[in-house]
């Protein structure tokens, strides 16, 4: 298992779409030790939560990510890690772990909303990649070519 | 509603995951607030027969309530009701 962390947010160029309000639909995760980057696009709704979440501001009601949390307050259990598990057809799979009394419990996670609800959080919740995922998808930024977003 | 499966979970059903693994339920709905035209709402959660409230959306109390807990009543207040309500004319 490899330790991530989110190293910045891009627009995605493949599908503009999920760009209209100008949230960054891409993120870079990368490696902590090492120079392999994985980007993972999200959804629209995640993009804004997350950009609302980084920015600080409180939005006047709960959004689903924050109930996420009280309901996990609620329980008294805690959250653990976000593991990017696999990807099938061009989808990341992902684990949401929480701890509740020395126990672990893993949930199915899109994994847009799980690094949403790890910045929600603000407890630097670590994020983790299987090696298989980071040979599959795992870019390092200086093979690009000047002309990548050409091809 | 539709009973679909999505290739992944969304984030309603996570929640639901973890208060079913956690042997949670949600007991009730609450539109419990109507400010500047917009409703809020708490959800009612049992946890081991203790009712604890989470402040939510209404559309989230309902779309939560759909993953498993189709039978959680929803109530809200009268003055809400007062404030909002309307009567469906009856179609010939």
């Amino acid at each position: 298992m490899i330790e991530m962390m989110i190293e910045g947010r891009g627009v995605g160029m493949t599908k503009p779409e999920l760009n209209l309000d100008g949230s960054p639909s891409i993120i870079f995760l990368k490696e902590k030790i090492g120079k392999r980057y994985l980007p993972v696009s999200v959804s629209r709704k995640q993009s804004n939560i997350m950009s609302i979440k980084l920015s600080g501001k409180q939005e006047p009601r709960p959004l689903p990510h924050d109930i996420f949390l009280s309901v996990n307050d609620a329980f008294g259990s805690s959250i653990d890690s976000v593991v990017v598990s696999d990807i099938k057809n061009g989808m990341f799979y992902a684990k949401l772990i929480l701890t509740k009394n020395d126990k672990k419990y893993t949930f199915d996670s899109q994994l847009g909303d799980a690094i949403v609800i790890a910045i929600a959080s603000h407890k630097q919740v670590p994020i983790y990649a299987t090696e298989s995922v980071m040979k599959k998808e795992a870019i390092v930024l200086n093979d690009y070519p000047n002309n990548w977003a050409e091809s | 509603m539709r009973g679909e499966k999505v290739p992944q979970p969304l984030i309603h059903d996570l929640i639901c995951s973890v208060i079913k693994t956690f042997g949670g339920s949600i007991d009730a709905i609450i539109v419990n607030d109507l400010k500047n035209d917009t409703f809020y709402a708490q959800l009612v959660l049992n946890i081991k027969g203790k009712q604890l409230l989470i402040d939510c959306k209404p559309s989230d109390a309902s779309t939560l309530t759909l993953s498993g807990f189709e039978k959680a009543p929803i109530y809200t207040t009268e003055s809400i009701m007062e404030k909002a309500g309307i009567m469906m004319e009856e179609k010939q």
